[in-house]
């Protein structure tokens, strides 16, 4: 029996990390210091990564860290210390693309497993059966594969395969787009890509419209039960530098997609509650792009940035006094009384009401939020979980 | 040590192998990205002459297996120099079935460094085709920590991407045009770029030449194995003049002064331009706050 597919998070820090498995992620990846292609992303220390593994395996649950660069002949140096204090602070699993570095840590770090980065852009089976041979554990596809492809892979390998699920896209092949370096002289391929596919050009196309090659983010909810069903091992979320409040709805949707998957109990209503949420935290449009077909015009942008912000994100939930049924939250977009709020909590529950009266620290009582971080009581009367979000009513 | 041209055309070989050259990279029809592509048929009469290097350097997916594993073989019955590879599969193919042919490791951005070098040397690859995104020093440094035979691209206009997607195509069905049959023009700021689209998918090239003069006679007193010439898209007057210039340079390395090699890089200079690609300059790449953050 196969096991239940693991929803994977991205967790730029300790905090994101914190909430990604209270959330409902089955592991998290995480970027060290160095050799990580998120150089942008805050990531962590060797203290952050053992706290991290301890709470993460307190909870029965993994952590990936990626060495994902591809190497240059100046960070072979210190490759070993950096790998042996990450196998010491418990990491479960390195996330990898240059093959030098699998042979490297298969034959230094035997028990640590090695999965193959999307960055190898890996799209065919005797690709994966290359890494098999090496000791790989798991590859990560590239995002360019269909659904038939996939199964193809597993059925034929029998290798786990992790598969990105939903966030932003690279319009070129991973690995093999260097615009970042020639354009704005940051390495693309050692974490630093600038995302020039999402500038715009001039094109002697005889029309003075502009070209962009932006592509629209991906979202695969509605292709999660097909996932299941093909043998993926694990599906993967993008994006270490999200915010805490992106992670929370988006793992929060896929653990109830995934979950009503197992039970039984996935219905057209759920599927399309969880896309409206999705939704609401989305900055771009989506589509399925190559899981369902070849990736057309319609899944890119064509008249430059056309990102979107909002915000539902009203308030964090710091604690919750159960005898006074006073929660007590840090906000973070404004709002005032009569408007109507939902709470989505860490186990999944969700509850929906108007907001009566505002209080701040003191317990007196203010006419409307509208100060970034500032503490502030609510009155509620159904319990509130410690690190639940407050958002506007999802419509 | 010798020179190597990518023809803009396959039918330009006889015009370089008059020159003196007799080594050429060209793709195989369907399996190359940013070759000049010959059928198995045309391959097998041109090696009978031309020394050739065949390029195999797509993204290989399932369906395509059977036929490249095919290929391979019928290729390796060929007098071939070896098949340039990007996709792990194809090395995967070679060394299951013992396929008796030479490969070269040709991940176009991922050649960067000599540790890698060493693991692919170990699997029975030994020719690897540098970046064209690092340094000359990190080149240099590769050549002698790696038993690998390098092959470096001192001309030509460099490929900065590659995407499965049809860039042009959606683009023009987005302003209700069609596609022609050729390169156009990005531009952005004071640069222009080029972008290409076969049915494998767009790839983009930087719009300035890799001006290698310079570091040519560092590569060439360094007994780098395999010096590349890219003659696609290049104005044909001016890849002749650098072509001769090189030549010129390859013969007389031994007898050339400090004050001639900077007549000579001067003059290259004037022809094609300064720039000198990443061969003396680093990338920005490090962790934000580290203390080796450039």
């Amino acid at each position: 029996m196969r096991k239940k597919i693991e929803l994977l998070s991205p967790a730029g820090d300790l905090g994101r990390l914190k909430i990604a498995l209270l959330y409902g992620a089955d592991a998290v990846y995480i970027g060290g210091q160095n050799y990580s292609l998120r150089a942008n992303a805050t990531n962590f220390s060797i203290e952050e990564i053992k706290e991290a593994c301890e709470f993460a395996h307190h909870l029965g649950k993994k952590v990936y860290q990626t060495v994902n660069i591809v190497f240059h002949n100046e960070d072979i140096e210190g490759i070993y210390d950096y790998l042996k204090q990450a196998v010491d602070a418990g990491i479960d699993a390195f996330i990898v693309s240059d093959p030098f570095i699998i042979s490297y840590i298969k034959k230094n770090f035997p028990k640590v497993e090695v999965h193959v980065s999307t960055q190898n852009s890996t799209t065919n089976i005797e690709t994966v059966k290359f890494f098999q041979k090496e000791g790989v554990n798991r590859v990560v596809t590239a995002r360019e594969l269909s659904k038939r492809e996939i199964q193809e892979i597993i059925d034929q390998t029998g290798m786990d395969i992790e598969v990105f699920i939903h966030g932003a896209m690279c319009t070129f092949y991973s690995g093999r787009c260097t615009l970042s370096n020639y354009l704005t002289n940051r390495d693309s391929n050692r974490g630093r890509c600038s995302q020039v596919c999402r500038f715009v050009f001039d094109i002697d196309s005889g029309d003075s419209r502009k070209f962009t090659m932006a592509t629209k983010d991906l979202n695969l909810a509605r292709q999660i039960p097909d996932m299941i069903e093909i043998g993926v091992a694990s599906l993967k979320i993008e994006g270490r530098m999200r915010s805490h409040y992106y992670l929370a709805t988006v793992i929060s949707s896929y653990r109830k997609i995934i979950d009503a998957c197992y039970q039984g109990t996935l219905t057209e209503e759920l599927l399309e509650q969880q896309e409206k949420i999705l939704a609401r935290v989305a900055n771009r449009e989506t589509s399925t792009h190559y899981f369902t077909h070849l990736a057309d015009e319609k899944d890119q942008y064509y008249t430059g940035r056309q990102e979107l912000s909002n915000q539902d994100f009203l308030a964090y939930v710091l604690d919750y006094d159960a005898t006074n049924h006073i929660v007590t939250i840090s906000e973070r977009n404004y709002f005032e009384p009569n408007t109507e709020v939902e709470i989505f909590m860490p186990s999944g529950k969700v509850i929906t009401f108007t907001i009566d009266q505002i209080y701040d620290e003191q317990m007196q009582e203010i006419e409307k939020a509208c100060h970034p971080e500032e503490i502030l009581k609510l009155k509620v009367e159904e319990f509130v979980e410690k690190d639940s979000m407050m958002r506007l009513k999802v419509q | 040590m010798k020179y190597v041209i990518i023809p803009n055309q396959v039918e330009e070989l006889e015009f370089y192998w008059q020159k003196g050259i007799d080594t050429f990279f060209i793709g195989l029809e369907n399996y190359a990205i940013n070759y000049p592509t010959a059928s198995l048929e045309e391959i097998r009469e041109l090696s009978q002459k031309y020394s050739l290097f065949i390029s195999m350097n797509k993204n290989i997916f399932n369906e395509e297996l059977a036929d490249v594993k095919e290929k391979l073989m019928e290729l390796a019955k060929l007098p071939i120099q070896g098949v340039l590879f990007y996709d792990l599969g194809i090395l995967n193919l070679v060394k299951e079935n013992q396929i008796p042919i030479d490969l070269v490791w040709h991940q176009t951005h991922m050649v960067t460094n000599y540790q890698t070098c060493n693991y692919y040397y170990e699997k029975g690859v030994k020719t690897a085709f540098l970046a064209n995104e690092i340094t000359l020093e990190e080149m240099l440094e590769i050549k002698k920590k790696s038993k690998i035979k390098c092959m470096v691209e001192i001309f030509g206009y460099p490929i900065m991407s590659h995407s499965r997607r049809k860039l042009l195509t959606n683009y023009m069905k987005s302003i209700g045009k069609e596609k022609e049959d050729r390169t156009y023009t990005l531009s952005e700021k004071e640069n222009q770029y080029f972008l290409k689209e076969t049915k494998d998918g767009a790839s983009i090239l930087l719009g300035k030449l890799i001006n290698g003069t310079k570091p040519l006679f560092d590569l060439i007193r360094n007994q780098m194995d395999y010096l590349v010439l890219d003659m696609q898209e290049v104005d044909r007057k001016i890849g002749n003049q650098v072509l001769d210039t090189y030549l010129y340079i390859l013969k007389n390395i031994v007898t050339i002064d400090s004050n001639n090699q900077e007549e000579i890089i001067q003059q290259m200079n004037d022809l094609i331009g300064n720039h000198t690609n990443f061969f003396y300059r680093k990338t920005i790449y490090k962790v934000k706050g580290d203390k080796n953050e450039k």
